[in-house]
């Protein structure tokens, strides 16, 4: 039971870029989650609303906004092109920039639980100490949230596995180019007799998202086992 | 004076209004709940900022409305012991007390292995916070303050979350650590017993403003700060030497010249000892009575004559420097025939005075 090159190209493609699409969220992802839970400031609402849009827009249309942005004339694409000589519109990473972008409020929601259950009690002991606002954050609030961080970036690489309407309109389904595993899906289901090719990749798909899940699991309990906000 | 503050803060409508000094020793910041206690340690420690006036610690100014001087929190120099003594859950116990060395403020005012022998901390350095009792965690948090060179403490309700058999193990420490390190220390407080029992000087708080401030034994027995703040049990607070512990299981105090008795007391000789006598445990006298059963009698001056709306009379006698203060009814204060500058005697069961009331 060989899997078609096409298949092996889908599904590394959608590791690759699910996984770059978590490394790239995860620092925003973190200051805005942090600022979110821990900051006061005007504009405070508006910020929020905007990281939660890619939730609650159809992603048709977040694609639609990233093509009409990023294609080689829009406003970044042609800046992109100019400058750097890249392209993202129907390229594997655009594929990268839709999934992060829809994974985004997801991240930044599992982030922002755990910053709100670190007691900001324990960051004044630590600035009574004499300790800067940095040297709190990298010693006390990040090591308290890192099991939070950890379920935080596995639903993003699990969202980003599964992304499909932003993916597809942007970047297209260009097998070994752009095709991810649930374009893979969608195009065997769109022609007739690729039943059993169907059903191995939603297998397949099921099985990396639920080992994903689990290494988390195991990595967040084993983490928070060694204490956590009193 | 080593600590001088002198602030307003105004919150809602809550105003905060306060001018005091403290010097080495304890200082207590005593007052109910809602009294602007946090308020205050909030401004000092530079969590809140006061709407006018300046802090200034050993002549340095840490804050100024005027000279717009706000030094921020981690440079203040101010070590903290809270209630919940919120330790680094992440680390272990000796992480715990090197936080400030390795991140924060360095310097010496004990070394590490001196600190963890006063605190009596050697075989719980390896150990998580989780799984430290109430005692030790306050220890650790005390040790932590202490290492972080601190110029003075802050010791917020350090033993308001412990039941009393862990209070009385923590505080012996407390009391170390006020007569070994030459440390400004504010101990913020709304148990009498508590400050009765370590603190020289009182700051005592109500509503915002400062009510009294002076002696700790003095102001805690005066009336008229005992009937602002509503408390229940009228008290006077005496200090007392002891000297004998007799075979007959009695031990001997010298208060003022004069002998008292008590239930024998665990005090070595030598040792003052600070004691709470009930109002109602007194008994007033104008003769010097021969046999009776109570065994502590003391000779004193009617200092003070406050009549109550109701039958009874709250009546101050001067023993030495200190003043007791007893409730009688009018009835026997006419029968009496008490006067300002009369000489009487007070009598007081020496089982009265309960172990838990002598604050050692």
């Amino acid at each position: 039971m060989e899997l078609s090159p096409q298949e092996i190209d889908a599904i590394f493609l959608s590791i690759k870029v699910s996984i770059w699409s978590v490394v790239f969220s995860l620092l925003p992802a973190v200051y805005i989650a942090y600022v979110l839970s821990r900051k006061n400031f005007w504009g405070r609402q508006a910020l929020n609303v905007l990281v939660h849009i890619p939730l609650i827009l159809p992603p048709v249309v977040t694609g639609y906004f990233l093509l009409i942005l990023f294609n080689r004339t829009g406003l970044i694409g042609r800046f992109l092109d100019t400058y750097f000589g890249i392209t993202v519109a129907f390229h594997w990473f655009g594929a990268v920039l839709a999934a992060a972008i829809m994974s985004f409020p997801l991240m930044v929601r599992a982030f922002r639980l755990g910053f709100e259950s670190v007691d900001p009690k324990l960051e004044v002991v630590a600035y009574s100490l004499g300790a800067n606002r940095f040297m709190i954050f990298l010693t006390i609030t990040l090591p308290l949230v890192i099991p939070a961080l950890i379920t935080g970036a596995v639903l993003g690489f699990a969202k980003s596995m599964g992304e499909f309407g932003a993916t597809i309109t942007f970047v297209s389904n260009i097998p070994g180019q752009t095709q991810t595993v649930p374009s893979a899906i969608f195009e065997f289901l769109q022609m007739p007799g690729n039943n059993f090719m169907t059903i191995r990749l939603v297998c397949l798909s099921l099985l990396i998202s639920i080992v994903a899940l689990y290494i988390s699991e195991v990595l967040a309990s084993r983490l928070s086992s060694r204490g956590h906000s009193e | 004076m080593s600590i001088n503050v002198n602030i307003d803060k105004i919150m809602g409508n809550f105003y905060l209004k306060t001018k005091f000094n403290a010097d080495i020793g304890i200082t207590a910041i005593f007052g109910p709940s809602g009294a602007g206690k946090s308020t205050l340690v909030n401004l000092i420690a530079g969590l809140m900022k006061p709407n006018n006036g300046y802090i200034k610690i050993f002549n340095e100014l840490i804050f100024d409305s005027e000279q717009k001087i706000n030094v921020s929190v981690n440079k203040r120099g101010i070590g903290f012991v809270f209630q919940d003594a919120r330790l680094f859950p992440h680390m272990k116990v000796e992480a715990n007390l090197k936080y400030s060395y390795r991140f924060g403020r360095r310097g010496q005012l004990g070394s590490f292995s001196e600190i963890v022998e006063v605190l009596n901390l050697e075989g719980i350095l390896n150990r998580l916070p989780e799984n430290l009792s109430g005692g030790e965690k306050q220890r650790v948090a005390m040790g932590r303050a202490l290492l972080s060179n601190p110029k003075i403490l802050i010791l917020d309700e350090p033993l308001a979350s412990l039941d009393e058999g862990l209070k009385s193990e923590v505080i012996p420490y407390l009391e170390f650590l006020r007569d070994n390190f030459k440390l400004p220390i504010l101990y913020i407080s709304h148990s009498q017993s508590e400050v009765a029992r370590l603190s020289d000087k009182i700051i005592v708080l109500e509503k915002g403003s400062i009510l009294e401030q002076g002696k700790t034994l003095e102001i805690l027995s005066s009336f008229s700060v005992a009937k602002k703040l509503g408390l229940r049990d009228l008290s006077s607070f005496i200090e007392a030497t002891v000297y004998n512990h007799a075979p007959d299981g009695i031990t001997e105090l010298d208060f003022e010249g004069s002998k008292l008795f008590l239930p024998k007391i665990d005090t070595p000789l030598g040792r003052k000892v600070r004691l709470r006598i009930l109002a109602k445990d007194i008994i007033l006298a104008i003769d010097k009575p021969q046999k009776i059963s109570a065994l502590n009698i003391l000779e004193g001056e009617v200092v003070e004559i406050i009549l109550g709306s109701g039958p009874g009379a709250i009546i101050g006698i001067k023993v030495g420097n200190h003043k007791l203060i007893t409730r009688i009814t009018q009835r026997s204060l006419n029968a009496m025939d008490l006067k300002l500058g009369k000489i009487c005697f007070a009598f007081l069961k020496s089982v009265s005075v309960a172990t838990s009331d002598i604050i050692v």
